[in-house]
């Protein structure tokens, strides 16, 4: 298996909201892969995303090492996001004076040769496999619920003015909605997760043209970051690469 | 944030609100002494230059517009990374908390409000503002129950924020017309259904459209047919069904064409006359006509209530019904233009001077030096009718203070709308504003200081200073910094960039090294290449044997260092590959470089050669060399291969001067 990631802050916005982590086992080998786009203003919009990555790899590590717990992956995902999304609206409420902050989450995690997706918000998973792309998770957002509705188009939810508001986030609330996603890993496999800073400027396509004419997955990442900037470059963007 | 003042100006006494987009708070304005409100643009969108350009040019729109029902922004400023517009203070609450406090509102009521709503709309449709958030979150209900639409033309710039938030989930997408949940599409007739929404609250009391999420609600605005609200409270007349629905329709077309439109059919409403339908090009002023004719002659309306009844129900003799009708509208045509001649210009005068109350002359005050609010307010406490205020620039008097008046105090006119005389206020608008352009970084600092002084009528003045990213002569930046607001005639400084500072160095021993390693030392420590000497000799073969100004002396950077190489005759190392020299073995032809005569040059003229080789288009360094005029023509020698075509290509004094093509066929 080969994985990589990148987090670029892209050329206009002053600090990256996003965040990124993947987790290794004690054998050094990944198990878990985590991108999470945060919002809430200038000066707490990186608190979220960095909270909810810490806390949910927390968990995660702590289950890897011990292995104790009955529940599948999925409950162990659920709870590790329940987690997270009580520590950040507690940290607002206590810090913050209730103003709300939360942030996007799309997790992967693999479990007895399956990859299972745990998605809040609208940064994205997606599937390379024999040749096509597909994105698997639905956007939890304004314009990404007309697009399943059939009232909407991918273009024109593109450049929609409301294309930038999400209808779930993590740690917003008090309680939040987690759509899980379980798929068969395959050999010769493509993930590929990534934050709206990337999907807003680069269609599925493009995506896997790109991942289609370069082997090496850093060069990949760093085509697609560069890509992004040049069409404009107005949001944090990160992706992690995972290849089996 | 409270006790806070900003710019010296806006003292902020109390937090009294908070939205999606900002926080409101009432704050004193310490130069015109009165209360005023400041919103506060939230953290999350400061950092989005293209937000908050487009913010503040909405907000600067929305100034300009000047109407009872429309709350004043008086200023638009930023402290730092604070971004706030200053409006007037309205004590009151909004109609959101009016309808929560009151439940539905009598239709009469509701059809009041809406008409004030729709007439601030109007002013601002005419002037090309479209609201784009009309919800009655954002309309105030002042303490003596006038209505106050604010926030106009914001919700464009924050909805087209790049920023990642939550859908607002309590308020917009409640009011939002089918194109603009759809597409994001909107235009006046998108305020016009907002309306409708609104209206439909009011006689209500809850929106016509609810569910548990914004896109579901978004969704029935796109699908879903509203109940009509007499189904919810019974006795609202039909024809308030009829114009709520209309204001509502889904399709943009089959909606009221204007603000002014939907006016008059709540105004006829609201005075118990029919509305006018099927007509989608009625202006207020026909459908007035005709909706007091109908008043006036009773036999002109039952003959047309007839002519339509005929028309539907005479199948069997439809030509003949047709002509009925015909005659009948003509008639009535005749009627009514004859009726409309007599009513507006003879029995509207009668009827008011028999009926009104007898008006007597009322005292204009002084109202120089007041401000244009409490002017307006007393003029309409007096009933004495007045022009629109017309602003101008004043350096002396704070803006929205009245200037001058017509006419003077202690004249007497007739109240009333009619009346002839009018009184004319001149408000100043304070000192005329003008944005220092954001554009003006980098370029020349001449044109910059001609289009700040001729332009924007500011005064500049012009500072020197280093800097390693802005050239020599361009413009650094201003002071106060670009894109600032500040009054016309203030000073700004241009800082004009000198360049680099060019430091002291000390020079390096590159003696004894090739002219590829003297290349790098020199180039490394800010110093550049001075003449090659002997001059003219064949490329850059072997080692410096000397340097001027030597090892260890202090020069500024930049300062171009000679070098002295050993004659191209006497044995060298042999290792030097110099600057785009061809190997030794290379055969060379001798070009002489002349000087042209239709250019003009100093004393010393910078000799800079290059050559490429075949159609390569590689262009090789050969020689760089600065001379005295009186030595031209100068001696290169060009390496070439017989039988490819050599270019010679010259620059002078860093412009390209001319190109030769040297060709020596194979033997």
């Amino acid at each position: 298996m080969k994985y990589a990631a990148i987090s670029d802050k892209g050329i206009i916005r002053e600090q990256n909201e996003d965040f990124w982590n993947i987790i290794l086992d004690q054998d050094g080998n990944p198990q878990a892969f985590i991108v999470a786009d945060g919002m809430g203003g200038h000066k707490a919009g990186d608190i979220a995303s960095k909270m909810a990555v810490e806390s949910i790899s927390d968990s995660i590590s702590t289950y890897l090492e011990n292995r104790d717990s009955d529940g599948s992956v999925e409950q162990i995902l659920r709870e590790a996001i329940y987690k997270a999304n009580d520590v950040i609206f507690r940290y607002a409420m206590e810090h913050l004076n209730g103003s709300n902050i939360g942030t996007t989450l799309t997790a992967g995690m693999f479990c007895n040769g399956k990859m299972i997706i745990a998605h809040i918000g609208d940064s994205s998973f997606y599937l390379v496999r024999n040749e096509t792309i597909e994105k698997l998770t639905r956007d939890h957002s304004y314009v990404g619920e007309l697009v399943d509705k059939g009232i909407l188009d991918q273009e024109e939810a593109r450049v929609h003015p409301m294309r930038n508001q999400i209808t779930r986030a993590l740690g917003y609330e008090k309680e939040v909605q987690v759509d899980f996603y379980s798929l068969d890993v395959m050999p010769n496999d493509i993930y590929l997760l990534c934050t709206d800073g990337l999907t807003m400027k680069l269609s599925a396509d493009e995506l896997l043209e790109l991942l289609k004419k370069e082997e090496d997955l850093n060069t990949v990442l760093k085509n697609m970051v560069a890509l992004a900037n040049e069409r404009g470059g107005d949001d944090n963007i990160t992706a992690i690469v995972v290849k089996i | 944030m409270t006790g806070r003042v900003l710019n010296n100006r806006y003292e902020l006494v109390e937090k009294i609100g908070s939205g999606g987009m900002a926080d409101v708070y009432k704050a004193k304005c310490r130069v015109l002494k009165r209360w005023v409100a400041v919103k506060i643009l939230k953290d999350e969108f400061v950092n989005d230059e293209e937000f908050l350009e487009r913010f503040e040019r909405e907000a600067y729109a929305a100034a300009s517009l000047n109407h009872p029902n429309i709350v004043s922004i008086y200023d638009v400023g930023k402290e730092g990374n604070i971004h706030y517009i200053v409006m007037e203070y309205i004590d009151g609450i909004t109609l959101k908390e009016y309808i929560r406090h009151n439940g539905a509102l009598p239709w009469q009521e509701a059809a009041e409000i809406a008409i004030s709503v729709l007439s601030a709309l109007h002013k601002a449709h005419r002037h090309g503002i479209i609201h784009r958030d009309i919800k009655p979150q954002n309309i105030l209900m002042t303490s003596d129950n006038v209505p106050k639409v604010t926030d106009f033309g914001i919700a464009r710039a924050v909805s087209t924020s790049t920023v990642t938030r939550k859908v607002d989930t309590v308020g917009s997408v409640h009011y939002s017309s089918p194109e603009q949940a759809r597409d994001g599409y909107t235009d006046e007739k998108s305020d016009i259904y907002s309306v409708g929404v609104t209206l439909f609250e009011m006689l209500t009391g809850k929106v016509p459209f609810d569910a548990d999420n914004p896109v579901s609600v978004a969704l029935k605005h796109i699908e879903e047919q509203p109940v009509k609200p007499s189904e919810i409270v019974p006795g609202i007349p039909e024809a308030m069904d009829e114009i709520v629905l209309r204001a509502m329709k889904k399709s943009r077309s089959e909606r009221y064409d204007s603000a002014l439109q939907m006016i008059a059919d709540l105004d006829h409403l609201r005075k118990g006359e029919s509305i006018e339908r099927n007509s989608n090009e009625i202006d207020l002023f026909a459908t007035r006509v005709i909706g007091s004719l109908e008043e006036e002659s009773l036999a002109g309306k039952r003959n047309r209530v007839n002519g339509k009844k005929k028309e539907k129900t005479g199948k069997k003799s439809k030509s003949k019904g047709f002509i009925i009708a015909f005659v009948y509208i003509l008639l009535i045509g005749v009627i009514v233009g004859g009726i409309w001649l007599a009513y507006d210009r003879i029995v509207r005068d009668l009827v008011n001077a028999i009926l009104a109350p007898k008006k007597q002359p009322v005292e204009v005050i002084n109202y120089i030096g007041m401000s244009i609010e409490d002017a307006i307010a007393d003029l309409e406490s007096k009933d004495l009718p007045y022009t629109e205020p017309v602003y101008e620039y004043s350096n002396t008097v704070p803006k929205g203070i009245v200037i001058d008046q017509k006419p003077p105090a202690g004249i007497s006119i007739m109240p009333g709308d009619d009346a002839i005389t009018k009184v004319e206020l001149i408000v100043s608008n304070g000192p005329e504003q003008v944005e220092i352009p954001t554009d003006i970084k980098f370029a020349d600092y001449v044109e910059v200081e001609i289009r700040l002084r001729d332009e924007l009528k500011l005064k500049p003045k012009v500072v020197d200073e280093y800097s390693d990213e802005v050239a020599e002569g361009r413009v650094i930046r201003t002071e106060p910094e670009m894109g600032s607001v500040v009054d016309a005639g203030s000073e700004v400084i241009i800082y004009r960039s000198l360049g680099p500072e060019l430091k002291e160095v000390i020079v390096p021993d590159v003696t004894g090294r090739t002219m590829d390693e003297a290349t790098n030392i020199l180039l490394s420590n800010n110093l550049s290449i001075g003449k090659i000497l002997p001059e003219g000799r064949e490329g850059y073969k072997g080692r410096i044997i000397d340097q001027e100004p030597k090892a260890g002396t202090t020069v500024k950077e930049l300062t171009p260092i000679n070098l002295y190489f050993g004659d191209e005759q006497a044995p060298s190392a042999g290792d030097g590959i110099g600057i785009g020299n061809g190997s030794a073995g290379t055969p060379r032809v001798s070009r002489e470089i002349y000087l042209p005569s239709n250019r003009d040059f100093g004393d010393t003229v910078e000799v800079v050669a290059y050559y490429t080789t075949g159609d390569s288009g590689e262009e090789i360094l050969l020689q760089r060399f600065t001379v005295r005029k009186s030595e031209f023509p100068v001696s290169v020698l060009v390496p070439f291969t017989p039988g490819v075509k050599t270019t010679l290509i010259v620059y002078m004094d860093g412009e390209f001067q001319y190109e030769e093509e040297i060709f020596i066929p194979q033997q």
